[in-house]
């Protein structure tokens, strides 16, 4: 009965090991352990970024203000912390801001109705102005030094971010797969109209994917001025957003929800990371990183595209809500797809 | 040159079912000609034909003397022959006047002439008492200026013939009178032909001069209107060709008169208590659907689509708003918001449309029978997988199901993902069961399976069991009880299946609500 599935993950998980193989030869300073503990480190927030948009992305919607709240969450910490408040205050205080923006796209997508991308770009504006407004677009010290911890700090040689990531993908990751509201968020994405009968809350998971792509906005806000010790209003706002979404696409996560795991975005993730970091090291001007970052989320699309269209739904619509033409996915050509199994995925 | 769309001897299969079979028809410029027939008797294969979406195996179509084949809908309207289907085809977020002149704008030079557009909008909408103005968005429109809006598209395209799919279906009565005095207009001074579906009879005898009645796919009845009384027109159309050699002409008037009724008494000593009552709901297309079923008991639901069956299933699942005060559940009121709450409550749904709100494509057969029941599976949040796919397993395993659960339920046939989404009812343990066309596209094998599991549910677990079907047959096998749907409205008369012929069932359809039966 149990049959022995390749998990999804594993064709990016090979041309991530065959990209390292490549750079690894081509640069001695590549694969040193500092060198990998560095490109970790660097591709933290990123990271983050795109264990949020993957909540997001399963239900089919997408997150545009994560950029943004990078930098909202960044300063708010950061003047927290000049007021006065200790340092643990503050951070959490920070994320619960983070988080909050996330309630608020929920709350406007799903009681406004407003599509994903119109609500998020709009509050995408408010969190990149908010910053700004209340420093006068000048940067925040963090004199508070224990702070640092989150950013530079490491236990047994390894860096604080980089734990606090694994812990929170493996919390995650855990949450899809073990919790009824994990389970119901790629119910939502694979067919929201079927959902809703089988039972599934529309509002309880709306806002819930957005507020959980807000929590990592937060954490990935505090991370970035942890490293810098200083709150600047446009930490976050450059390539990040652009790098998280290609991160958790690349990563098997389907724009049109209802299939991918946290591992995959989280390899995702890493494959972005190296790709930048390799480029560094070996020179190469700054400016071809989003063309070739550009490439690759274009690459994955585009097998994510060809792969629906093979199992013969229509590209480019989602399920029809209600009665009507819906998706007529066809037999036996259906490819094995992460949501089928939520247990039996593989941590390697 | 003969005038008049004038159809000769069209045939049209699908396969191995014959949606057509040897029609001709003959519109006359200033006439109405109603086309009645029941479900699936070829009135949307005939209209699609006509319409040029669909091209019939063989025969002729003939418009003002001009031999046409018509290979797309342009190739019609250039005919001028203009469909107004139930589903409108305007576009909500243009104008009125861009909607009227799609395809057909009016230019100077590379620029939009909207001025006279809009006075040409203007201008009809007055002339049609459409209460618009040409600039106002098609979609803050009500429906039924909507739907005249449609049918003045079609003139303003200069058609000749105009073929309405039931178009009174969403109106109000001042509507429907406001619409059929318009038809009465086009023909008598534009010289319009029209060919109108309408199930209700009084509408049909108010303003047709000829009446075509379809069956089967073939004609059974064509009659200038008034040679023919509504009880030969029932009997034509509901079928039961191949018994009337009983000779009885007024057989639909004995037959309707003489069905038995099952009494409250009868049915409370066979079954158990009320489950769901209805009472006079109302509202959301519903016209005042009264009814009760009982534990243990399969009552089945008929009626022509679009009478509002699926309405009022989806409205006891809280899919649809209700308002309060319509239904009780176990003698208490019941007022679903969400079908979150009607599962809670231990109501549970099988959708007519498996494919749009049935399943999760990209889960497996297993995944999606859990679905409604996680949280009974679940401490501190945590759910136990390994017990809930042990009763998916066992209650997929109860249905028979060919095919590996564990793949995504897409990769089983449509009999098979059926029987899946039984085993997700049967897990949640319900006391009601409702089932819109529970085997609508599964094939012969599989549609006896899924009878016996329902039968089941109500005998031994003592479920109480809705289902709607648009095939008698089915229903006088499978239910116990039976009511029937008209335009929304159901009178809460229980017939017994044993009482009740297919045919007669057809006649029940078709009966005027007011005429009490």
């Amino acid at each position: 009965m149990n049959k022995r599935r390749i998990p999804e993950e594993a064709g990016i998980f090979a041309v991530l090991i065959a990209i390292v193989a490549v750079l690894s030869v081509l640069s001695p300073t590549f694969r040193t352990l500092d060198n990998g503990l560095v490109l970790l480190v660097n591709g933290t927030v990123i990271a983050f970024l795109a264990l949020g948009q993957a909540f997001v992305l399963l239900t089919g919607g997408i997150d545009l203000s994560t950029g943004a709240n990078v930098a909202m969450t960044g300063v708010v910490a950061a003047l927290f912390m000049q007021a006065g408040l200790p340092w643990p205050v503050g951070a959490a205080l920070a994320v619960l801001v983070g988080t909050a923006l996330g309630v608020t796209n929920g709350l406007l997508i799903h009681y406004l109705r407003i599509p994903p991308f119109i609500a998020t770009f709009s509050t995408q504006g408010v969190a990149l102005a908010i910053p700004l407004i209340i420093t006068g677009a000048n940067s925040v010290a963090v004199r508070e030094a224990g702070f640092s911890w989150i950013g530079q700090g490491r236990i047994a040689g390894v860096p604080v971010p980089v734990l606090l990531l694994a812990v929170a993908a493996i919390a995650a990751a855990l949450f899809l797969k073990m919790t009824r509201p994990g389970v119901h968020v790629y119910a939502f994405g694979g067919n929201k109209a079927a959902a809703r009968l089988a039972g599934v809350s529309l509002s309880r998971t709306t806002i819930l994917v957005y507020a959980v792509s807000g929590f990592c906005a937060g954490m990935g806000g505090l991370i970035a001025t942890s490293r810098l010790m200083v709150g600047f209003p446009s930490t976050g706002t450059g390539n990040e957003l652009f790098y998280s979404i290609a991160a958790a696409v690349v990563g098997g996560i389907s724009l049109f929800g209802g299939t991918g795991s946290v591992l995959g975005a989280m390899i995702g993730a890493v494959l972005i990371a190296v790709v930048s970091n390799g480029m560094n090291v070996l020179n190469v001007q700054s400016y071809w990183q989003s063309l070739v970052i550009g490439l690759i989320i274009l690459a994955g699309v585009s097998f994510d595209t060809l792969r629906r269209y093979r199992s013969g739904k229509p590209i480019l619509r989602r399920p029809a809500s209600g009665t009507g033409s819906g998706a007529t996915p066809s037999p036996a050509t259906a490819p094995t797809t992460q949501a089928q199994t939520p247990i039996t995925q593989q941590h390697p | 040159m003969a005038s008049g769309l004038i159809v000769t001897s069209i045939s049209k299969s699908y396969g191995q079912t014959r949606a057509l079979t040897d029609v001709s028809l003959n519109v006359q410029p200033g006439q109405v000609v109603a086309l009645i027939g029941h479900n699936g008797a070829g009135k949307s294969t005939l209209l699609r034909s006509l319409s040029g979406a669909e091209v019939p195996d063989n025969g002729t179509i003939v418009v003002d003397g001009t031999s046409d084949q018509f290979h797309s809908p342009a190739d019609a309207t250039a005919a001028g022959i203009a469909c107004v289907y139930q589903e409108l085809s305007l576009v909500d977020e243009l104008t009125v006047a861009e909607n009227l002149f799609l395809g057909t704008e009016r230019v100077t030079g590379p620029f939009l002439n909207r001025k006279e557009m809009n006075r040409r909008a203007d201008e009809l909408c007055r002339e049609y008492g459409i209460p618009a103005r040409a600039t106002d968005p098609v979609g803050k429109l009500p429906v039924a200026q909507r739907q005249l809006l449609e049918v003045v598209r079609g003139i303003n395209r200069d058609a000749k013939y105009l073929l309405l799919d039931e178009p009174t279906t969403a109106l109000e009565q001042e509507q429907v009178e406001n619409l059929l005095a318009i038809i009465r207009r086009l023909t008598s001074e534009n010289g319009l032909g029209v060919l109108l579906v309408d199930h209700k009879l009084d509408e049909v005898f108010a303003i047709a001069d000829h009446i075509v009645g379809l069956a089967n796919g073939a004609i059974v009845l064509d009659s200038p209107v008034d040679t023919v009384d509504r009880l030969a027109v029932i009997d034509a159309i509901v079928g039961d060709h191949g018994s009337l050699d009983d000779g009885l002409m007024s057989h639909a008037e004995l037959s309707i008169a003489d069905l038995e009724i099952l009494d409250d008494a009868a049915r409370a000593d066979r079954f158990g208590e009320v489950v769901l009552r209805a009472e006079n709901v109302i509202g959301n297309g519903l016209a005042g659907v009264s009814l009760d079923v009982r534990a243990g008991e399969v009552l089945g639901i008929y009626g022509l689509i679009g009478a509002g069956r699926s309405r009022f299933l989806r409205t006891v699942f809280g899919a649809e708003p209700v308002a309060p005060g319509q239904l009780a559940l176990n003698g208490n009121p019941y007022r679903p918001k969400e079908p979150a709450e009607a599962i809670a409550k231990g109501v549970a749904f099988l959708s007519e449309e498996r494919k749009s709100d049935g399943f999760i494509p990209q889960m497996s057969s297993v995944d999606n029978a859990v679905l409604p029941v996680l949280n009974r599976f679940q401490s501190s949040g945590v759910l136990h997988w390994k017990a809930l796919r042990d009763a998916a397993r066992q209650s997929l395993a109860q249905v028979t199901i060919r095919g590996d659960v564990t793949n995504p339920i897409t990769s089983l046939s449509g009999g098979n993902q059926q029987k899946a989404l039984f085993a997700r009812a049967t897990l949640q343990n319900p006391q009601l069961l409702l089932l819109d066309e529970p085997t609508k596209g599964v094939d012969i094998g599989a549609k006896s399976e899924i009878h016996k599991i329902v039968r089941d549910l109500a005998r031994e677990q003592n479920v109480a069991v809705i289902v709607v079907s648009s095939e008698e047959e089915e229903l006088t096998m499978l239910a116990d009880s039976i009511v029937v749907f008209r335009h929304g409205a159901c009178d809460g008369m229980v017939y017994p299946r044993n009482g009740v012929t297919p045919a007669q069932l057809r006649e029940l359809a078709w009966a005027e609500a007011k005429e009490g039966v």
